[in-house]
């Protein structure tokens, strides 16, 4: 099973009539999504949605500088996000698995806390609480640190599941090598876990990206909030709107396809190696 | 073989329970310098416990386990020191997947020992060479043959310059094939002297390479003698049972 992909591993290749039913099956369905899309197009016009004056404006650079500059602070959010929940949910993770009671039941509450309780309510808890406690953040940390709080939760025990997969024999072979735990676990366990847990970080990465949204809660100028302005200076809702998800549409289908890429790249131990030779 | 009268491994009285199993009854044992040991027995008489109980992967709930005349540290950098002397060979492996296979070899001599990046790199290959997997170096396990990954992973025990070595039925998992070319490798090894506990189904292996051959049956070591009594006159009627059921089994394949 070397070079199957869980697909190939899980279903067998289909004969001619399963092709047959595929193709027919499939040709429903576009035929069924462009109906869709026609009325929804019927419905824009009858409406008066595709008038020039709601699209007008995205021929000028101005918009695009706009929208752009909101992009980049998007991204820069859901990345640094990304990167603390990484960082804390590895803390986490170590801190669960430790044969110390306190460091375990302490990590664990942290992570079913951080699991139970919606993104929008830390945002708020930056936006309001933290204030009042003298505490000055910029926009942009208040809406990243809530981000990547509510992620890192899921994040640790993404982690942990990586850990456990790895096979017990793994190391019960480095502990008669004279390996103790520390190194065992930076040598041995994680970089093995690591390649298990690859796609759900990315997934992660794809929910941080989406929760930075609330970003205009706090009034940071992400994509959406400067989604919002436009919309409010244009008086033009949907059509702002449908660009904007396209765009987030966009990215997240770059993020996804990234992490089949290194999903792949990592199940076939060896293949960085080969690669390097 | 170098016969010196020195115990290398002793385990004195020593009893392990799973739950309410009984899985090690006072099993009293000296391996001696470049001895040879073959512990045979039925499944689930004990035998991987007992190996595994040596390098402390099992603990044990009474008794002692002596190691060139120290008792097993129960903990920490001592136990981890003491381990590292005693090479273990799986019988599925387990050499570290993500690794290539020259990588498995030096891996622990740099991390454990502190040994420099390039004496690691020639050692290892001239165990590779040795166990003749050296072309395989750059591969990583899950590219080579069962026989050839037993081979390396005994590379790297050896590589750690182990006083014994400990074999949990290192060509169960293989195909028939390649059982041989794994024995090889150790009878050469136990003419090299070093001082060997093998958990084999493999009776002409016993037969010719071991000192003495120890029979387990639940629990117990039931019968120890040297190959020849064992095999052309064994004493107990479990023993008896034991070899004519494996004997059976030689025959049908
Ligand atoms: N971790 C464990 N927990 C509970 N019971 C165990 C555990 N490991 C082994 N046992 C039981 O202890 C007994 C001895 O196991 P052991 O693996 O030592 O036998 P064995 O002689 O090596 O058998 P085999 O030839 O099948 O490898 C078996 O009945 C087994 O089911
Ligand atoms: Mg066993």
């Amino acid at each position: 099973m070397k070079n199957a992909t869980i697909r190939e591993f899980l279903y067998e290749a289909p004969g001619p009539k399963t092709r047959k039913r595929v193709f027919w099956l499939t040709a429903a369905a576009m035929l069924l999504l462009m109906g869709l899309l026609l009325m929804v197009v019927h419905r824009f016009y009858v409406t008066g949605q595709l008038s020039g004056r709601y699209w007008a404006f995205f021929g000028k650079a101005t918009t695009w500088r706009f929208l752009g500059q909101g992009l980049l602070v998007t991204v820069e959010a859901a990345v640094t996000g990304a990167l603390i929940s990484f960082a804390l949910g590895f803390l986490l993770m170590r801190g669960r698995l430790q044969k110390n009671l306190l460091l375990r039941w302490i990590s664990t509450g942290v992570i079913e806390f951080t699991r139970g309780v919606p993104t929008l309510l830390f945002i708020y808890f930056f936006f309001l609480v933290v204030p009042q406690t003298g505490w000055k953040l910029s926009a942009f940390w208040k809406i990243t640190l809530p981000c990547a709080i509510s992620a890192c939760g899921v994040v640790a025990e993404a982690l942990r599941g990586g850990v456990n997969a790895v096979p017990r024999g793994q190391t019960e072979a480095a502990l008669c090598l004279g390996y103790r735990e520390t190194k065992l676990f930076y040598r041995i366990v994680f970089p093995q876990a690591i390649r298990f847990v690859i796609p759900s970080l990315i997934a992660e990465l794809v929910i941080v990206l989406k929760d930075t949204t609330f970003a205009s809660i706090v009034s940071c100028a992400d994509l959406m909030q400067n989604a919002k302005v436009l919309i409010s200076n244009y008086d033009a809702l949907l059509s702002i709107y449908l660009v904007v998800a396209v765009i987030y549409i966009l990215i997240n289908f770059l993020l996804n396809r990234l992490s089949d890429r290194l999903a792949k790249r990592t199940s076939q131990p060896g293949a960085a190696e080969r690669r390097a030779a | 073989m170098t016969e010196n009268n020195q115990p290398v491994i002793e385990l004195r009285q020593v009893n392990k329970h799973f739950g309410d199993l009984h899985v090690l009854q006072d099993i009293s044992l000296t391996v001696k310098k470049g001895e040879v040991v073959v512990i045979i027995g039925p499944s689930g008489s004990g035998k991987s416990t007992l190996c595994r109980a040596i390098n402390r992967l099992e603990t044990i709930d009474s008794g002692e386990i002596l190691f060139e005349g120290e008792p097993l540290p129960r903990e920490g950098k001592e136990l981890a020191q003491m381990r590292a002397k005693i090479g273990m060979v799986f019988q599925s492996f387990n050499l570290f997947a993500h690794r290539t296979i020259l990588d498995n070899i030096t891996l622990a001599p740099c991390d454990v020992m502190k040994a420099s990046k390039k004496n690691a790199r020639q050692e290892a290959m001239r165990l590779l060479e040795r166990v003749g997997v050296a072309d395989q170096a750059g591969k990583v396990p899950a590219q080579l043959s069962g026989g050839q990954q037993q081979r390396a992973a005994i590379a790297r025990a050896l590589a750690m310059h182990p006083k014994a070595m400990l074999f949990d039925e290192p060509t169960s998992a293989l195909d028939p094939e390649m059982i041989g070319e794994v024995l090889n490798v150790m009878t050469e090894l136990a003419q090299d002297g070093m001082t060997m506990l093998v958990v084999t189904h493999e009776m002409n292996f016993a037969r010719r390479v071991a000192d003495r051959v120890i029979f387990m049956d639940g629990g117990r070591i039931v019968e120890e003698n040297t190959p020849e009594a064992f095999f052309s006159n064994p004493k107990t009627q479990r023993a008896k049972g034991f070899l004519s059921s494996v004997r059976m089994q030689d025959r049908e394949l």
